[in-house]
Order: C-alpha cells, then structure tokens, then sequence
C-alpha cells in the first residue's frame, strides 16, 4: 500500500480455492483420523454429509487474501473476526471477497475496515465477519 | 496434484506436532458444561516455534504461495501460531458434548499485533473466559496470547466453540 494510502476498491480483489481432500488432510493433522476433518467415517458418524474442512482453513483463506490487500501492513495490527457459518467439503470452490465498510485518516494512514466473506460455488456463504488494518 | 512422497513429508510432520500436543482433534469428553467454572487464570500452556517445514506445510495445503513465507527472515504464516496455539489450550478445558454431537468452531477472532518471524520461540498463554447458551446451543470461549521472548505481545486470540445443544426443558 502507497504513503497516500489510496484504498483499493477490495471488490476489485477476489481470491479462489478448490477444496482438496489431499489438502484438508495436511492442514487438519492426518495421520490422525478421529476428526470430521480427517475422517469421511467420523464425519458420517455425526451426521455430516463428508469430511468437512475446518473453519481455520477458511480464516486462513481469509488471510492470504487481507495479506494480499494490506500487505505487510496486515501483520502490525490487523484484526479478523469471522463466524464459521456453513461446511465446507472436498469438491467445493470458493471464494473470498470483501467489501469497504468505513475508512478512517489515522496517524501514517487509513484505517480501512472490511466486510469479509467466503462463499461457495452455489453462492452460500460458509463464513463471514470483519476485518480492519491500517493502509500506509 | 502432489505425489505421494510430498504427502509423506507433511504427514509425517503432522505426527510430530501431534506429538507436542499441537495439533489433535476431538476434545468431547469433559466436564459438564453446567460445572464450568469462570473466568480461570492466565497460564502458559505451549512455546511453540515456527520452522521453514511448518511453514511449507502451509503453503502447500492452503496453495498459498505468498515468498514472504519462505527464505531468509521469513514471516510466519499467518494462520501457523492461530491453529497450532488453539490446540494447547483448548485441550486444558475439556467439555463433555452430547452423545451423536460435535463440538465445532463456531467463531474465531484475532488481533495481529506485529509480526512472528520463522525460528524464533513463542510462548503462549490461555484461559476458559465466558460461556453462554444462544438459540438452544452452548458455547465455550478461550482466549489466548502469544508472547516474544522480550514479553511483547505478538498475537491475541478468541476462540469460541460450539459445544452441544442445551438440555430439552
């Protein structure tokens, strides 16, 4: 982000994911498989309709896409608040989006608070909530 | 599509933090919600440190290419000490969750103070802060905090998981 601190419309900046078993298994801590992430059995056990992919998978999405957008700027007082709203399961594509909710001078720059969401293919959000750094 | 080899390696560092009580999952026996008592104090729970593999398992299972990961002064992903600093104090608050229920992370919220670089030792403090029951489920907030050697602040946390429905009337 430039010392003028222009806000970059963050419609302008989408952030897709295929969702891969293979993958879910690495960031949920296969070889252990007594979890609905790790295990098409245990989650069918509970009554889910596969293994579903952790809520931090989605913040982490989540993330990249707030790193993308602030930059370095993120990691000195960025602050992410998301509600894990939907499953998400091997086979599913999302997409991270986010909206301006107000922007803000502050000292060295703009503190830009975010609308933020991940939604799937067919459009339903599976998380969402709000985040806020300061743009230099 | 990774070859088998590649998933070797990240499954193999999965057993390792397993081991040090990083990662792990299903903390449904416990005690009962209604016994909870709140808030418990600040205790540290973990230290964990961030290597170039910890991070590359990131990047791979999140196809997140991001070069400020890896390399000299590497930053640590972002989502590294949120998922591996949970699991440690979670684990000291177990809660029972009904029978053909599942606990579930409901919520998740976290303040980035400054940045947590490769290499460098964090320790971690926790607590059991709130509890609450909303339209007919409960729910159980952690709090945690990751602190550099010098005792700054890096990293700030609030957990809040789905234990089970409430008891029918």
């Amino acid at each position: 982000m430039s010392a003028a601190a222009e806000l970059r419309d963050p419609a302008l900046h989408v952030l897709h994911k295929e969702i891969l078993f293979d993958k879910m298994l690495a960031f949920s801590g296969f070889p252990e498989t007594n979890s609905v992430h790790t295990s098409r059995e245990v989650a069918a056990e509970r009554g889910l309709p596969n293994a579903i992919a952790q809520g931090l998978q989605m913040y982490a999405y989540m993330c990249e896409w707030l790193v993308d957008y602030f930059g370095k700027d993120w990691f000195e007082g960025g602050t992410l608040a998301v509600s894990f709203i939907g499953i998400v399961v091997p086979g599913d594509h999302l997409t991270v989006r986010a909206a301006l909710k107000e922007s803000e001078p502050v000292d060295g720059g703009v503190r830009a608070t975010l609308e933020i969401w991940c939604e799937n293919h067919r459009g339903q959000k599976v998380a969402a909530g709000t985040a806020s750094a300061v743009a230099r | 599509m990774p070859g088998d080899t590649d998933l070797t390696k990240y499954f193999t560092l999965n057993e390792r933090l397993i081991e040090q009580g990083l990662m792990s999952e299903d903390i449904s026996e416990g005690q009962r919600f209604e016994d909870i008592e709140l808030p418990t104090p600040w205790e540290q729970y973990a230290e964990v440190r961030v290597t170039d593999e910890i991070n590359e398992l990131y990047a791979f299972s999140l196809d997140d290419d991001n070069p400020w990961y890896s390399g000299d002064g590497a930053l640590v992903h972002p989502i590294a000490l949120v998922q591996l600093g949970t699991r440690p104090v979670l684990k000291q608050f177990p809660v029972s969750v009904p029978e053909g229920e599942s606990s579930l992370h409901a919520k998740m919220e976290v303040e980035f103070l400054r940045p947590a670089m490769v290499g460098v030792l964090y320790r971690e403090e926790g607590r059991l802060s709130e509890k609450y029951a909303r339209r007919g489920r409960r729910y159980l907030v952690t709090e945690g905090r990751f602190l550099d050697e010098g005792g700054d602040e890096v990293l700030r946390y609030r957990h809040v998981r789905m234990v089970g429905s409430e008891p029918s009337a």
